[in-house]
């Protein structure tokens, strides 16, 4: 697939660094400290939703499944989001996080950017 | 937030190595773009 896969952190580049080298060097990692850009694609942030039961009860599943706890960079309270944007800059996908839980199916995603991916090279 | 349908709205932000990337320089290929919580 022809796509480009952009990361955007409020974590500090030397942090983002290590992290990227570690869980995936192949992707863009970019640095908005801020929290500029986070504001403009309106993701919000709360405690509550941060550290529901619901989200507590999956990082014990993610980490009884082997998945290494590397403590808490920044504030934990920011939520995230998954934008699918097209070749010519429109938005075709837009899942901000309610909570940390809340995050689009993989399958749903790949299938979205394998179409667009054929779209551009039809 | 940006609507399905919409513009993505633009920005420039630092890469890790201090390489400024602008989103609108991708054009011409889908992009997942994808704002983390906090790096763990």
């Amino acid at each position: 697939m022809n796509v480009e896969v952009v990361l955007v952190t409020f974590s500090s580049a030397g942090y983002g660094r290590v992290w990227l080298k570690e869980v995936c060097p192949a992707f863009r990692l970019l640095i908005d400290r801020e929290r500029e850009i986070y504001a403009r694609y309106k993701l919000t942030s709360s405690l509550l939703r941060a550290w529901s039961l619901k989200t507590v009860r999956r990082y014990i599943e993610l980490m009884r499944a082997g998945r290494r706890w590397r403590g808490i960079q920044g504030d934990s309270a920011q939520m995230g989001g998954d934008f699918i944007i097209d070749a010519q800059g429109t938005v075709r996908l837009a899942h901000p996080s309610h909570d940390p839980t809340d995050r689009p199916a993989v399958d749903k995603l790949l299938a979205l950017l394998r179409r667009l991916s054929e779209e551009d090279e039809s | 937030m940006p609507k399905k349908g919409a513009t993505a709205p633009d920005f420039t932000l630092p890469a890790v190595d201090g390489s400024p990337l602008t989103l609108s320089e991708l054009r011409g290929r889908p992009v997942l773009l994808i704002f983390l919580r906090h790096l763990g």
